[in-house]
């Protein structure tokens, strides 16, 4: 026979008064209740438990410790792979970001034996400055350079036939072989050399 | 009924729960910062990709091919190599074959006509003259072959099409037997030759020339491009017009010929001659004769085991460490010279000169500038004009001539002749004579050995320890003589004289202080023997020795006569007279 009598009571649905009225009258309640008064009994000859002071206190810092060697613990790899996980990305920012500035911003690669179509664009480009910047001085050394003395002007004359006929024979051997690097980096250096001769004279004056 | 309840005090859930929020909000964090470096280096990789992907098209683009071809060749044979525009490498195997290989680089073109030009490429080797010849045929070629001259447009028209737009560069890579002579004549390549002997004649231009372990003989004519010869076994010649040179290790003569570029040498066992515009010219080690000339560019030899010559124009000169002989010409530039085992001649304009330790005599020419010269083994003679002059520690005979700048002459073994115009002149320790000509400034001796001359127009004379006899003649200054051992005879004019500290007065000797309008004034030593005869008008005769005086209106007379009078003196001058016993 089961009864939900007691187990309301322990429930607190049903209260002591009505719960003592019904023990009258249910042997199941009855049997019931006798358990719990001899496990009560046997309870009691345990030992009793101490109240210790602070233990509340006590509980919780030991757990907040645990909770902080679980963190630690459990973190650890959290905690390391972070940390690889940013000199990697440096590493990588690093090398990218260097890798990208150097093609997107260095100068081309230099020139093999054969010119591209677009670095002899370059060259020519190059080329043409310092003719123009050759025929300026020009304009501003010839007047001059008779009025050195005899000496320097037989030098410079003979130093400018020379670098002349090397550019003549640089652009006859560019007909036939535009795009030849070799030749072109003897042009440009023939045309840097006027240059510079013609800055030299007109300091001479200066 | 009580039952044994949950202690409310104990409150696991809660914490629990706690903790285990924390973990989560941690996990969350962590996990979204790992997202984050994953996308960040996902893109940051991407973009280098990217950017190594795009540097793919900045590579030039060309075409290559090799060719190879071979031939029997035997040791002392000759190789051509002419007409190329190309890259050579030539080097020396111990093989009797020649073996080349030629590496064709043209532009990027369509895939037809660049099998169609390399297929019409040829390399071979035919017989000529004394040896073999390399051919190399393109289609490129011939076409510069037949576009040269009036017909060239006609001609470009005509081949107008596809290998019109075409550009090549060539390299040849070619082994020979050791000993092998190598002709060159190439243009717009670099030449490089190792481990070769035999006559070489390399032609090129605007190319480097680089011949490495070589020997037998060569000659190299290049321009606008660097010469190197290194470790070579016998003569070299080297002619480069706009170019540098460098030698070193040369087993026999060397002989350079260029402009406008450095010359630098470095051991060469036998004569070293350059012949240079406008270079710089630098090194070291020769073992025979060197010849130098340049100009405008610094010239810097030292260590020459024989002579050495240099010819500057407006260069500085810096000679050292030459065993033989040294003749330097230069101008408006420095001139040192140090360490000369031989002779040295300097002749400069504007130039100012050191020299230092030469073995033998020293002849110096030049002009406005300073002349510093210090132990010479020999002679020494200096043509200065409008130089400073300082010389120090000369062994034999010293000549100088200057003018307008000071002399300075110290330690000399010999005689000193100086010829100084408008110079003042100072002179310590001379062992034998001294004639110095000079005017308007002063003469300063201490300590000459052997007799004094003095020809100073206004110019003050200082004498001080006189070995000899001292025949002075100046205007205007004072002479003052001291420590003297011999005759003395000065013939002023206008210039006050004054005598002490006589040494010595050796029989037969005589003082003679001759001026106008000016003092003299001669002290004797105790003991001298002497007969004097002092005259003077306008002024006073005074004597510490008893005088006889005689007056006659303004003049006045004095003779003195001490000891046997063996030493004669005569005092005549305008001014007062002292006679002083010292």
């Amino acid at each position: 026979m089961s009864c939900e009598e007691y187990r309301n009571f322990e429930l607190g649905k049903t209260d002591k008064s009505k719960f003592n009225k019904h023990l009258t009258e249910c042997s199941a309640c009855r049997k019931l209740v006798k358990q719990d008064e001899q496990l009560l009994g046997l309870a009691g000859e345990l030992d009793q438990a101490v109240k210790a002071p602070l233990l509340w206190t006590k509980i919780e810092n030991s757990l907040r410790a645990e909770k902080q060697r679980r963190v630690r613990h459990e973190t650890q790899v959290f905690r390391q792979f972070p940390m690889l996980l940013r000199i990697a990305a440096m590493l990588a920012v690093v090398v990218g970001l260097s890798t990208g500035s150097y093609f997107m911003f260095a100068p081309d690669a230099p020139p093999g034996n054969i010119l591209t179509a677009e670095a002899l664009q370059k060259v020519e480009s190059v080329e043409q400055d310092y003719i123009d910047a050759i025929s300026e001085l020009d304009r501003l050394v010839q007047p001059q350079l008779s009025q050195l003395d005899f000496e320097f002007m037989l030098l410079y004359q003979d130093r400018l036939e020379t670098i002349d006929s090397q550019i003549e024979r640089c652009k006859e051997a560019l007909e036939n072989n535009p795009a030849n690097a070799h030749i072109r980096r003897y042009l440009l250096a023939a045309l840097q050399d006027k240059k510079e001769t013609l800055k030299e004279i007109l300091e001479i004056e200066s | 009924m009580n039952k044994i309840r949950a202690n409310p005090d104990y409150r696991v859930n809660p914490v629990r729960n706690l903790i285990l929020n924390s973990n989560l909000k941690e996990v969350k964090m962590k996990s979204t910062r790992i997202i984050c470096y994953f996308v960040l280096i996902t893109f940051f990789l991407l973009l280098s990709e990217n950017s190594f992907a795009a540097s793919g098209n900045r590579f030039p683009k060309s075409e290559t091919r090799t060719f190879s071809a071979r031939i029997q060749s035997q040791p002392g044979n000759t190789l051509y190599i002419d007409r190329t525009q190309a890259d050579l490498f030539i080097i020396g195997k111990n093989q009797n074959e020649i073996s080349a290989e030629v590496t064709v680089e043209i532009t990027d073109l369509p895939a037809e006509i660049i099998e169609e030009f390399f297929a019409q490429i040829k390399l071979s080797f035919e017989s000529h003259r004394d040896g073999i010849r390399l051919r190399f045929r393109s289609p490129k070629e011939k076409l510069v072959r037949k576009r040269t001259g009036v017909l060239k447009q006609l001609i470009r028209s005509i081949f107008d099409g596809d290998f019109d737009d075409l550009s090549m560069h060539i390299e040849f890579r070619i082994h020979v037997p050791e000993k092998q002579s190598i002709i060159v004549d190439n243009d717009y390549g670099d030449v490089d030759l190792e481990g070769i002997f035999g006559d070489h004649d390399i032609e090129n231009n605007s190319g480097e020339v680089s011949i490495r372990k070589c020997g037998g003989s060569l000659k190299v004519d290049n321009n606008y491009a660097g010469v190197e010869v290194i470790d070579f076994q016998g003569e070299v010649s080297v002619k480069n017009s706009n170019g540098g040179v460098y030698l070193k290790n040369i087993g026999g003569d060397a002989e350079i010929d260029n402009s406008y570029k450095s010359v630098e040498f470095e051991n060469i066992r036998g004569t070293l001659t350059v012949n240079s515009s406008n270079s710089s010219v630098s090194g070291r080690g020769v073992e025979s004769d060197c010849f130098i000339k340049s100009s405008y560019k610094p010239i810097e030899v030292a260590n020459v085991a024989g002579k050495l010559e240099v010819r500057g124009s407006n260069c500085s000169v810096n000679v050292s460490d030459v065993k033989g002989d040294v003749w330097v010409n230069s101008s408006y530039k420095p001139i040192t010279a140090i360490n000369i085992g031989g002779e040295l001649t300097i002749i400069g304009s504007n130039s100012s000169v050191d020299v230092k330790h030469v073995t033998k005599d020293a002849s110096i020419r030049s002009s406005y500038k300073a002349i510093r010269v210090s132990d010479i083994g020999g002679a020494l003679k200096i043509d200065g004009s409008n130089c400073r002059v300082t010389a120090v520690n000369i062994e034999n005979d010293v000549e100088i001539k200057s003018s307008y700048k000071d002399i300075d002459v110290e330690q000399v073994g010999g005689n000193l002749d100086i010829d100084g115009s408008n110079c003042r002149v100072t002179i310590s320790d001379v062992k034998k004579s001294a004639d110095i000509r000079t005017s308007y400034k002063s003469v300063s001796i201490k300590d000459l050995g052997g007799n004094l001359k003095v020809n100073g127009s206004n110019s003050s004379v200082m004498v001080d320890g006189l070995g000899g006899d001292a025949d002075i003649v100046n205007s205007y200054k004072q002479v003052i003589l001291k420590r003297t051992g011999g005759s003395i005879i000065v013939r002023g004019q206008n210039s006050s004289i004054e005598v002490s500290a006589i040494e010595k007065l050796p029989k037969e000797s005589r003082i003679e202080l001759i001026t106008s309008y000016k003092p003299v004034t001669l002290s004797l030593p105790e003991g001298a023997n002497v007969k004097i005869s002092a005259y003077t008008n306008y002024g006073k005769i005074r004597s510490d020795y008893p005088v006889y005086l005689n007056e006659d209106a303004n003049k006045q007379r004095a003779r003195i006569e001490l000891g046997d009078g063996s030493t004669l003196i005569r005092i005549e001058t305008s001014g007062n007279i002292t006679l002083r016993k010292e």
